[in-house]
Parts: C-alpha cells; structure tokens; sequence
C-alpha cells in the first residue's frame, strides 16, 4: 500500500514536471524562434544594405538607369529597420544593451536614407549636365571656325568631369577650373552656346564635391560595422541564454529520467511483490488442500468435496496393512518413501476415466474418490490396486520390501465412517484384501464386541476372577452396620474391576449367566454363614423365570441353612410374571428373606406390588437421592417415597448416599437405611466395625 | 535574331511595363470602389475620394489646380492621381506615406478634404443597411471596423493599374510605335527627363528638387519634403510624379502651374534639365507621353 502511495506522490511530481517540461518546452520555442526572428532581421538589413550600395555605384554608372529598385530597398531598408526595432527579444530586460545598439542604429539608417535621397538629387543634376555637355559638345563644331581655341577647352572640361566621375575623386575637379568665355564679336547664338555651357559644366563644379563627399558616406560600411557590433551584443547575451536554457534541459532531463527509472523500479517491485503474494496464496491453497509427503489431496480437501454431498462418489479407502511394523523397523524415512511410493502407485490408468481424486487421509490410509462407476468395476479397480502394490517391488535405500493394502470400497454417506468399518472388518480376516460396505456390518460389530464379551466373562469364570463385593447398609437409628448388598465384579488380568453393566447384559442371553449368578449366591452364602449381617442379592423378573437358576438358588438356600438373606428384585423391570413373583415371595419368605423393591422411584414403580406382596424394604433409587440437596422436586418425590412407605409401614433405603449433608438429610426424613460412599464402598472384604461414627 | 535583339533592348531600357495582371482581392476591392465614390465618407456627405481622383475622366487626378474638399474649402496643392500609384514608392507629393495604407487615412481624416474620424466613419457605414451586409459578407464581421474600410479603398486602388499602354506594347516587342513617337522617347531619354522619370512609372521612384538650373519661384509654400523634415536641402523637394496617363490628368506639377502637357515639359526643361528645348523637340516628347496612356483599370468595368 505504502509503495502505490509512493507511486501516486512520484506520479504527482511527473506531472508537475510534465507541465515544467511543457511550459519550458514552450518558453524554448517562443525563445529560439525570437532569436532566429532577430537574426534574420539583423540579416535583411545587411542584404538591403548591400543591395542598395550596388544600386547606387550602378545609377552613378550607368546613363540611364531604372531606380525602382533602388527605392524599393531604401524602403526595404526603412521596413526592415522598423522591424528589427519591434523584435519582441528586445523587450526582455537582458537584452537592453542589444536595445541600446539597435537604437543606435536608428540615426545611422535615417542618415543613410537622407543621404541616398540627397545624393540622388545630385546625381540627377549631374548626370543631367554632363549629358547636356557632351550633347553640346558636338554642337560647337557647327557653331565655332575649327580654329577657335573654345573647341579644345570644351574638350578638355569633358574629359576632366568624365575622369572626375569615373574615378569619384573630388580633388578632379576644383575651383581651378575654367568655364569657356564669351566674346563680345560672338553671335547671339554662340553666346547663347557658352551660356548654357558654362551653366552646366558650373553646376557640375559646384556640386560635384558634395556629389562626391554623399557617394563616399552612403559607401560607408557603417551600417554593417554597427550591425555586427550589434550581432555580438547580441550573441554574447543569447549565448548565454541559450546556455543556461541548455543547463536546464539537461537538468529536466536527468530529473525526468531518474524519476522515470524509480517509478519503473518501483513498478517491478509491485510486479514482484504480488508474484511473491500470488506464489504465497498459491502455496498456501496447496498447503491447505495437499499432502505435504506425496503431493496428494488431504483429508481437509476430502471433507471439503464429501461435505458437499452433491456429487454421488465411490470411495475406496486403502489402508496399507502393518504399516507400522515398516516404520518401526526401517525408520521414518523409510516409512515416508514407502508412503511416496504407493501415493504414485495407487493411481492407475485404468482409474482415469472415474475422474479419481487422490487423497492421503492418514498416516498409512489413502483414499480414492471415483465417480460414475459401478460396484462391479469398482471391485477390478479394488483388485487391481491391491495387486498392483502387492506385487511391486518397493526398493528403498537398498532395502526391498513388499507390503499389501486393504482396500474398502464404499458409497454409501458417511461415506468416511462406513468405508472405515469395513476397513476394521477386513483386518480380521485376513484372506480378504477389499470389501464393499454393508449396511449389516453394524450389526456384526455388536456380535463381535459381544462374543468378547462373552470370551472375557467365560475367561474370568474359569479363572475365578469373577468375585462378590459388599456394599454396607448403615441403620440410620441404631448408627450401626446392619445389611450388606452383595454385588458382582470381575477382576481383569491387568487388575482393574470392571463393572457388571459392562458384561451382565451381554452374557443375559447365555449360560453364563447362571454361572456368575450362581457364583454370587455362593459366595454370598459363604458370607452370610459367617456373619450376623444380613446380605441381600439381586434378582431381576428374568432370574425369577429362569426356572434352572431358580432350582440352583433354593437348592444353596436350603443346604445353607441362612436366614439372614434378603433379595432385592429390580424394580426397572415391569414385574410381568405376577404370579411367578408371588410364589417366588411367598418360598423365599419361608427362608426368613426380606423382600427389598430396587431402584424405586423409576421405571415401572407399581403401587400395586404392595398391596399384592409383602415387601419389607423400598430402596429409593440412587438418582432421587444424590440429588436432594440441589433440586427441590426431586427431595419432593424423595418425601412422597418417605411418606408412602410409613403409611404401608414399610422401612425405607436410600442409596447413593454420597457424603454428609444427604445423609443429614435423609436422617430428618426419617429413612431407616442408608447406603453409599458416605457409608462405605462396595469391597470384597466386610467392615471390621459395624459401628461407624458419623 | 529579332527576338534576341528585342529582348537586349528590353532588358537594356530604363522603363519597364506595367505588369499586365494586378494582384487584388476583388471582393473586397468591389467594396473599396462603392466607398471610394460614396460621398458617405465625407462628413457633409458631399464629398468622395471620387471627387479629387477622377478615375472616370481625369486619368484619377483633379482637373482643378487646387483640390476643393467640404464646404468647399481649398487645399493645398495639385491633387496626384491614384492610376498606378500601388508602383509608387511613396505617396504624397512629398513621400510622406510610406504606403496606400497610410495614405487612404489623411484625406478623410483632413479637415479640408472629408472631414471626418474614424469613428465617424464607423458609425455612419454601420447605420447603412447596404454596408452592414457588405461588411458581413465580406470581412465576416458585425461591426465595421475604420481599419476594413481602409483595407477595402486600398484593395480597390490596387486594382487600378493601366498596363497595356502603347509604350508597353513596344517595349514587350509587340507594337511598333511612329517615327515622332521613338524620336520623342529618344529625347526624352537625350535631354535627361530620363534621369527622374524611370521605372514602371516613369517617376514615383525617387523624391527631386524642383529648380535645378533655375531656381523655382512660387509664392506659396506647397507642402515640400522640408515642411516634413526642416532640412534645408530639401526645399522644394518632391516626390517625382508618373507620367503614366500624363495626357489625361492636367493641369500638371504640383502647382498645377502648368495647363498643357507642353506648359510642363517646357517647365520641366527649364528647371530641371537647364536648356531650351524646341518646340519640334516638345511635340515628340508630348507624342511620346501619349502612348504611355493604358487601358482603363478592369475594376471600372465591374457593376458594383
């Protein structure tokens, strides 16, 4: 931006010396053409003046002589004086001493005309007698005896005036001349002769010097000598002038052409700045949509075109198996040629016609969108692409590997997530190298993820690491352990406890599950022989129906010979057996068991249990009471629980009693049993107090 | 070998032709020849440039002696004829307009002749319907400038050349002139009228003093070269006068002393040349002055 201001302040100064140029080109011209105006003045006057002195020595010459020219050049003379006056130089200050010569031409040139005008007045008269003496002259002979002294007088005056004006010497003719004399015996006519003579030949006399005195001053070369004067006066100023006026332009045009080579500068440096800037942009767009490694698209370019979803692809999704093992053996390096390779690899001829568009989504996943083509083509190009690779010989700084891709072909959106899948699916089986997407494969992956389950809890029986953990139920009244709730755990190889939601629903379906649950009744008996506690189990309606189960429980019951056994029947199922339950109360019962509602205040939470069987325990459920203390309703239906089971006179249990102040409060409400984090957590062992200080 | 000597001859001789083919603005010189006979110049609309240049009958000068101008006042010598006078150096007896331009301006400007000023002559041509249009037409303007009309009467005198006199046909070789009249031109060029009276106009070329051999006696003082320049010298100095059309436009000098043409050539002879010419010498120079008259200048042929 700076650099377009400075090309906007230069191009400011170009103008301006743009019109300096012009005004100065314009002052130059009106400059020159003054001089040149001034010197063809000074000129015209030096040819008038020449022309015109050759005129005068021709008129002085020649008998008859045809003076139009030489008043054509006395006035040329005058005009062009006039002119050489008006010279519009002259008015410029520097030039006043060129005026000052010019002005002391004007007298000269006035003199020079008067005296032209006078010497042709003289000229005339002269010329006039000296023809009027020789056509006289021939006269005499008829007039005088050829005796008569007159005739050579008459001779000699001619030739003295002939020589004089011939020569133009004054000196030829002085006051020593002799007129011719009258006789008083002449005849009137020969009087008459030398009267008329003598008029003439005194006129030439008298005139002559000044006739004479004028040819010399108008041959005078003063004109010319003042002109030339004038001419260096002149010279030397504009000399001058011009110099400076050259100074100048070679000044304007340095100024001009270095002013025009910064804007050129700054010109290719815009030029270059925004190559750079395009070059940057252009890169950067390639960053943002390029794979740095193998110049393919990135997964960015990738979600960009799926993102659309306006055009229908075919995705295959490579993935380059044990990829990780090349790395680890070879090195990065390596790695990354691996990568390059099978970046140029991957795009076969045959795939031109689809439009592909090339993709490196992941460290060793490549992705291949291809349009218009069909799932039976789609298949060859998977198959060709997989032999392709598997059958290239990958030479690497000397190490030669082979590698296989697995390839997933899908078209379905999401197009990403489903090819993905099916990815995961073909690793495990590793015949297979491509596979097409099925909507099915969902469905596949819960099986799968339930058969490990099912491996992990067949594992953990075997190896006894399915265990019973008790839960303390504190008496809020007597503040001491009464109850504990038996609960299921398997312990992981690796140590860790993983939770029964994690396995018991998927095992449900399987004969597992009589086995974990046989196991907690084991155990749970075990326990209870031993201790003063009472210790309940949980049975859902399922277990209830589960007729074999059934048999094995009561079976254990019987042989225990424990009275101290509750059974805490899951409240979330719709108790959908009824009469099932029923029985199932009424045998327990006959074994000393409490009957305890779990999770009430959720799920099915039918009041109609209660007039139908004998429960002894309602356990609220845990998500009522951890939040008693920050959400008034549920303290509310907290209350409402409270309540309903005093008026059945049933005792009530809140678990997930958490910390002090629930405890505090559901202590006001007046609940008979406590349990949670507050009281102690679920723990293979039992507590070694039953009295706990709160 | 005529042809050859002839143009020896020619190019030898002290006096030329007119030349046959005057250059002029003919619009504008159509427009001069309107305002040079309209007396609308002259401030009691009585007087024209007409009235002291004849160019009708008095071969473009005055047949009085002294000119008369508004209200009949006189002036103050012969009036010259405008025939030719674009071939003159000068203008004036006295030479003191350098040209036709600075000549056309005196007369209507003097108190004695038109009378008039620029502005007046302004104001009057311009309350003309006729001159309005003309004015427009011809220097594209709407108001008449003193300086247009200036310009119009000088672009009309150019035109009034007389070329083709007999004289000018002999000396082109293509007439043959009598014998009195070749004798009358070899006096002529003898006796030494030659000396001042050369050129195209045989005169208008050079100013001369009038009294040579004899000093010229006259009780007024016409407007000499010294009434402009008090240079003694040039007492009695005047511009020499053509003798182009001399026949038509007595009387002659600048006196108008001089009735006849014989009247001036024995004057001129006396004062000029100091001889006595005779009288069979003075008839073949008149006989030679008369073929020098030329044909009416085309101009006065035109319908304006």
């Amino acid at each position: 931006m700076k650099l377009y201001k400075n090309i906007f302040f230069l191009l400011l100064i170009v103008s301006g010396l743009f019109y300096i140029i012009l005004s100065f080109y314009s002052y130059e011209q009106k400059f020159s053409s003054e001089i040149k105006s001034f010197r063809a003045s000074i000129s015209h006057i030096e040819r008038d003046n020449s022309d015109l002195k050759y005129n005068i020595l021709q008129s002085s010459i020649y008998a008859y002589y045809n003076q139009d020219a030489t008043a054509k050049y006395v006035n040329l003379l005058q005009l062009d004086y006039d002119h050489l006056k008006n010279e519009s130089i002259l008015n410029d200050s520097n030039y006043a001493d060129v005026k000052n010569q010019v002005n002391k031409l004007n007298p000269i040139v006035n003199d020079k005309i008067n005296n032209i005008q006078k010497y042709l007045i003289i000229n005339a008269g002269i010329k006039n007698s000296f023809i009027f003496l020789l056509r006289e002259a021939s006269k005499s002979n008829a007039l005088f005896p050829s005796n008569n002294p007159i005739h050579s007088q008459i001779t000699s005056l001619i030739t003295t005036f002939s020589n004089a004006r011939r020569i133009l010497d004054s000196d030829y003719i002085n006051s020593n001349i002799i007129l011719l004399e009258s006789h008083k015996n002449y005849t009137p006519k020969q009087k008459e002769f030398v009267a008329k003579f003598n008029l003439h030949a005194s006129y030439l006399k008298n005139n002559f010097k000044e006739f004479i005195l004028l040819a010399n001053v108008i041959l005078e070369n003063n004109i010319n000598t003042e002109l030339s004067s004038t001419n260096k006066v002149f010279d030397n100023i504009s000399t001058h002038d011009t110099q400076i006026l050259n100074y100048f332009t070679f000044f304007i045009i340095t100024v001009s052409s270095i002013l025009f080579g910064i804007i050129i500068f700054l010109l290719i440096k815009i030029a270059n700045e925004n190559k750079t800037l395009k070059i940057t942009q252009t890169e950067l767009d390639y960053l943002l949509t390029h794979d740095k490694l193998t110049s393919l698209f990135n997964r960015y370019e990738f979600e960009q075109l799926v993102a659309s979803g306006n055009t229908l692809y075919t995705l295959l999704l490579i993935n380059v198996d044990k990829f990780k093992q090349v790395n680890d053996l070879y090195g990065n390096s390596i790695g990354n040629k691996l990568l390059q390779e099978i970046s140029k690899l991957i795009q076969l001829e045959m795939l031109r016609v689809y439009s592909p568009k090339y993709f490196r989504i992941g460290g060793d996943e490549f992705a291949i969108l291809l349009q218009h083509i069909s799932s039976h083509d789609a298949k060859i190009v998977a198959n060709s692409l997989s032999n392709t690779i598997l059958s290239h010989n990958f030479v690497l700084s000397d190490i030669s590997i082979h590698v296989c891709v697995s390839i997933a072909i899908n078209h379905e959106y999401p197009l990403l997530e489903n090819a993905d899948m099916t990815l995961k699916h073909i690793k495990k089986l590793p015949e297979i190298r491509y596979m097409f997407f099925d909507k099915k494969m969902n469905f596949i992956e819960t099986i799968k993820t339930n058969i490990d389950t099912i491996n992990l809890v067949e594992h953990a029986i075997t190896e006894d690491r399915v265990v019973t953990f008790y839960q303390p139920i504190l008496n809020i009244k007597t503040k001491k352990i009464e109850k504990y709730e038996a609960l299921v755990r398997i312990i992981n190889k690796d140590g860790s406890v993983l939770a029964p939601y994690a396995f018991l629903p998927i095992v449900q379906q399987t004969s597992l599950y009589q086995d974990i649950t046989k196991i907690v009744i084991e155990n749970t008996l075990e326990k209870a022989k031993v201790n003063n506690y009472r210790f309940s189990i949980n049975f859902s309606m399922q277990d209830i129906s589960n007729i074999p189960l059934m048999e094995i429980f009561f079976s254990q019951l019987e042989s225990s010979k424990v009275s101290n056994l509750d059974i805490e029947l899951l409240e979330t199922e719709h108790l959908y057996n009824f009469h099932m339950i029923k029985d199932f109360i009424l045998k327990v019962k006959t074994f000393g068991c409490n009957i305890l509602i779990d999770d009430f205040g959720t799920g099915y939470s039918n009041f109609s249990y209660f007039s139908e069987f004998e429960i002894d325990i309602l356990k609220i459920d845990g998500s009522i009471t951890k939040e008693i203390n920050n959400n008034s309703k549920k303290l509310q239906i907290f209350k409402a629980i409270s309540n309903f089971s005093d008026a059945i006179s049933t005792k009530t249990l809140a678990e997930f009693v958490e910390n002090r102040e629930i405890y505090k409060t559901i202590e006001e409400i007046g609940i008979t049993y406590a349990q949670g984090y507050f009281i102690g957590k679920p723990s293979p062992t039992l507590l070694e107090d039953d009295e706990i200080t709160i | 070998m005529t042809l050859f000597f002839g143009l020896t001859v020619f190019a030898q001789e002290p006096v030329s032709p007119i030349p046959l083919i005057a250059q002029y603005d003919k619009q504008k010189a159509l427009l001069g020849y309107r305002l040079f006979i309209d007396p609308i110049l002259s401030s009691t609309n009585s007087v024209a440039c007409l009235s002291c240049h004849d160019i009708f009958f008095g071969g473009g000068a005055d047949r009085n002696k002294i000119s008369f101008g508004v209200y009949n006042k006189k002036g103050n010598i012969q009036s010259p004829t405008v025939l030719n006078a674009r071939y003159n150096f000068k203008q004036f007896w006295n030479g003191r307009a350098q040209d036709l331009y600075q000549q056309a301006n005196a007369p209507i400007y003097n108190p004695v002749e038109l009378n008039m000023t620029n502005k007046d002559v302004e104001k009057k041509l311009s309350a003309s319907q006729l001159y309005r249009s003309l004015f427009l037409q011809i220097y594209k303007t709407n108001s008449i400038q003193f300086s247009q009309v200036i310009d119009a009467i000088v672009e009309f005198e150019k035109a009034l050349t007389t070329p083709n006199s007999r004289f000018d046909r002999y000396l082109r070789g293509e007439k043959s002139l009598s014998q009195d009249e070749i004798d009358g031109y070899t006096l002529f060029k003898q006796v030494g009228c030659i000396t001042c009276h050369n050129g195209m106009n045989l005169g208008g070329n050079s100013m001369q003093k009038i009294g040579l051999f004899e000093k010229y006696t006259n009780q007024k003082n016409y407007p000499d070269l010294y009434s402009i320049t008090h240079d003694p010298d040039y007492k009695n100095v005047f511009k020499v006068p053509t003798l182009r059309n001399i026949s038509q436009t007595a009387p002659y000098l600048h006196d108008g002393s001089a009735k006849t043409l014989k009247d001036a050539v024995k004057a001129m002879a006396r004062y000029q040349l100091g001889s006595k010419l005779s009288d069979q010498e003075i008839d073949k120079i008149i006989k030679f002055l008369e073929t020098l008259d030329g044909e009416t200048p085309k101009i006065l042929k035109e319908k304006i």
